[in-house]
């Protein structure tokens, strides 16, 4: 086991390593002068170049990576060229909002979904089961822009029980982490029904219920356990994901997260705070998965003995 | 079940008591929204012209915008000023009994230790003051600015370039703007990036008192939010909307629209050095196919026509001028006799820096077709167009221009200097661009303005300008005392809501 944790983590490194090259490397090679960006429109060559000079942008595209690099591994992620300020300040300013976004958009649609799905799935071919499908469907199918749009013109303008916009309240955080959350929430009903419906149809579960083990029991020892197994794979996944900046629905609800940091230092090609950002997002990302390939063994007794 | 329902009922009462408290504030406050964010507070160094909104609260300048008007200056912590007769030194009287936010008083010195800032530091609005030799201090309430050359442009760009404290910004620099100190009417309070900025009503105020006692700033990207906000009442007033809410807005009767011409005005840049644009009849063809009227009636439903270079509302702008009607026989015609063969046409357009610019740019192309011009668009990010601009690698780019109150460092960048590679040389039209700069006679600037206008619009080179745009707010209804500028920045200093 420990053996195994050592070589995933030294792997994590590794892709961080191929995450740093690449992203440096697509940033540099797509078109756009962060100097050019930074000055007035219509701004001499001239005073271009020199603004190239002063921020280190002539030198080759291997020596900056190599310095910044060795800024990064000592935690120095290097200063924005947009917002003159040490990236990693700004990176920390925002990621408790995207913490905060993300983990009830997960949480919540966990809370929702997997009782449905399993629910469906127990009790199949009724109403319930009908209407778990139906919110799979729909769930995956809803643009979040236009999900999100909707419930600000119904909850705030029409009803006028929620705010349209902000950080900081209960109020304000159901909106967004509902228009985040409910493509995973319709993912993870399908997947639950899907997996409740197979372990309850496997020969052991009727050796189960013939040695006189309840219903309820059933559900929550066995079913619950194996279901959880493709779910927990699926939700870290998500979470990582989403951690690398719900971009849309940070935009549409002015939820000061990094994925519109993110979005507005790719426009403005501002390459330091770009590659932190990535550095940042990619950390987070291969951390979760070991986290969850970690809880994968803990679950699935059958990988412990690899 | 029964301890579950109390629980769900406590919480109901928690979450209604929570959103009732927030009305109970006794202070006024004006919340005010726009899509970008604060960059950083330094107004020297920022192009992002979205600051003054900020600036305007907490910052004073020497001169500012006659608020009836919208142009020419009124005093601010210049009491008086006069320009020397060769153009080269500007006297100001400053205001005497002011003090900055934390105490310090305001003299000579400020004004030196602010500006000079030009001379000793390489800043993104140094161009404004590429000929600013020095300020000399007189006495305590006097000083000399001092150009190299003659300048015309010493009061406009000085709006951008408020007084700052001297010895607090000896002291720490450019660290001095992560919280800013200055004499304006509001100070600086807080201010969480990508949330909010704070400014509470400075009770030591020289000028004019406020009327709020707070007001804040936020900024809200998307369109469809910043509406629902204003129209819920959660913001008082929505900046930068698209005319497509409009009628959103006009269903809702607590909220009003205010329409203000900006300054902005969209063109098209031609590459005047390869043909079929080396030929002034192609060139000529261009501006007669386009449907200035139609863009500006149904796809932006508001603005107007372009007459040329200098925009409605700023210096030396000819009011007898007619925008280019279009003439397709006569456009035909022209392409016909023209040089051109036939080739693609290549436009390049931005995404995201002007309101409907992938509609307009389609409607151009249409235009274009319709004489007989194959042209194709290439929509690209604005990162992309910038450096293709720049390299000259288009026939036409769709653009726009932002004037702060004077067309000067639009023509001496975009026709003189050549900044986006047309590869346009017109020896007279560059010797009026040199020699309006140094014009101190203003009657005498502003004939040099309009021919060199008159020049560009016969030539057809290096621009075909298409329209002025508008500038739309959605704010609750009995807001007043706000200043709108044709720069899209307003100054909020005395808005509240009036009885």
């Amino acid at each position: 086991m420990r053996k195994y944790i050592i070589k995933r983590i030294l792997l994590c490194f590794l892709v961080l390593f191929g995450v740093s090259v690449i992203s440096f490397g697509i940033l540099h090679l797509t078109p756009g002068d962060p100097a050019r960006l930074l000055l007035p429109d219509g701004s001499s060559q001239q005073e271009i170049n020199e603004l190239r000079e002063k921020l280190g942008l002539n030198r080759p595209v291997q020596v900056q990576y190599l310095i910044y690099m060795r800024g990064a591994i000592k935690g120095d992620l290097g200063n924005s060229l947009y917002f003159k300020k040490p990236n990693l300040d700004l990176i920390k300013e925002r990621i408790p909002a995207t913490l905060i976004l993300t983990s009830a958009a997960v949480f919540g649609s966990l809370l929702f979904s997997l009782p449905l799905g399993i629910i469906a799935g127990v009790k199949q071919g009724t109403f319930i089961d009908l209407f778990a499908m139906l919110f799979a469907l729909l769930g995956q199918a809803m643009s979040p822009v236009w999900l999100g749009i909707l419930m600000i013109f119904i909850f705030s303008v029409k009803l006028r029980i929620l705010p349209s916009f902000g950080y900081g309240s209960i109020q304000a955080l159901i909106m967004p982490a509902v228009t985040l959350g409910l493509p995973l929430a319709a993912l993870v009903t399908r997947l639950a029904r899907a997996g409740t419906i197979d372990v309850l149809s496997e020969d052991y579960i009727l050796a189960i219920r013939a040695k006189g083990i309840g219903e309820k029991k059933i559900i929550t020892r066995y079913v619950l356990k194996n279901v959880l197994i493709p779910i927990t794979t699926v939700v870290g996944l998500q979470f990582a994901v989403f951690m690398g900046g719900a971009v849309v629905t940070e935009n549409i609800f002015s939820w000061p997260g990094i994925g519109k940091l993110a979005i507005s230092a790719i426009y403005g090609r501002d390459f330091p705070l770009v590659q932190a950002i990535m550095l940042v997002v990619a950390t987070f990302f291969v951390s979760i998965n070991l986290l969850v390939d970690i809880v994968y063994t803990l679950l699935d007794p059958r990988l412990k003995f690899n | 079940m029964k301890s579950i329902k109390l629980v769900i009922f406590l919480l109901t009462i928690l979450w209604l008591l929570s959103s009732c408290l927030v009305g109970f504030a006794q202070e006024k406050v004006i919340t005010f929204a726009r899509p970008e964010d604060i960059q950083f507070m330094d107004p020297y160094d920022n192009i992002n012209i979205t600051n003054l909104i900020i600036d305007y609260l907490v910052y004073d300048r020497l001169v500012e915008y006659n608020p009836e008007t919208g142009t020419g200056f009124v005093p601010a912590l210049a009491t008086e000023w006069s320009v020397s007769p060769d153009g080269t030194e500007y006297t100001f009287k400053l205001r005497q009994g002011v003090k900055f936010h934390n105490g310090e008083p305001f003299n000579a010195e400020c004004v030196k230790v602010s500006l000079e800032r030009f001379v000793n530091e390489k800043l993104r609005r140094g161009s404004d003051w590429e000929t600013l030799k020095e300020v000399e201090i007189v006495d305590d309430y006097t000083v000399i600015v001092r150009y190299k050359q003659p300048s015309v442009l010493c009061l406009t760009t000085s709006i951008q370039a408020p007084m700052l404290p001297a010895k607090a910004f000896k002291e720490k620099g450019v660290a001095l703007f992560d919280n800013p100190i200055g004499t304006g009417a509001f100070t600086f309070t807080e201010w969480k990036r990508g949330q909010h900025i704070i400014c509470e009503k400075n009770p030591d105020y020289w000028g004019e008192p406020a009327y709020i006692d707070k007001f804040i700033y936020l900024p809200i990207n998307e369109d469809s939010t910043r509406l629902a906000a204003v129209l819920t009442g959660e913001i008082d007033i929505a900046d930068t909307m698209p005319p497509d809410q409009v009628p959103l807005a006009e269903a809702e009767p607590n909220v009003e629209i205010f329409r203000m011409l900006a300054w902005d005005q969209i063109y098209l840049g031609l590459k005047v050095d390869t043909p079929p644009f080396t030929d002034k009849k192609f060139r000529q063809a261009v501006t007669l196919a386009l449907d200035r009227e139609n863009i500006v009636k149904f796809i932006l439903k508001g603005g107007r026509p372009s007459t040329g270079n200098i925009p409605q509302g700023v210096f030396a702008f000819d009011d007898s001028l007619t925008p280019v009607k279009r003439d397709v026989e006569k456009a035909k015609q022209l392409v016909k006799e023209s040089i051109y063969d036939g080739r693609e046409i290549r436009i390049i357009v931005p995404t995201g820096w002007y309101p409907k610019s992938k509609d307009v740019a389609q409607a151009i192309q249409a235009e274009l077709m319709e004489v007989g011009i194959n042209a194709t668009l290439e929509i690209l990010d604005g990162a992309t167009f910038a450096e293709k601009r720049a390299a000259g690698n288009y026939d036409i780019y769709y653009t726009g221009a932002s004037q702060p109150g004077d067309v000067d460092s639009f023509i001496w960048m975009r026709i003189h200097n050549d900044a986006m590679a047309s590869g346009y040389i017109n020896e007279e039209l560059n010797k009026l661009i040199e020699d309006q700069r140094q014009e101190v006679d203003s009657e005498k600037r502003v004939e040099m303005l309009r021919k060199i206008e008159n020049i560009v619009n016969t030539e057809v080179a290096p621009h075909a300008f298409v329209y002025q745009m508008e500038h739309l707010y959605f704010q609750r209804t009995g807001i007043t005392g706000y200043r709108y500028y044709g720069n899209k920045c307003p100054d909020l200093r005395y808005v509240h809501y009036g009885e």
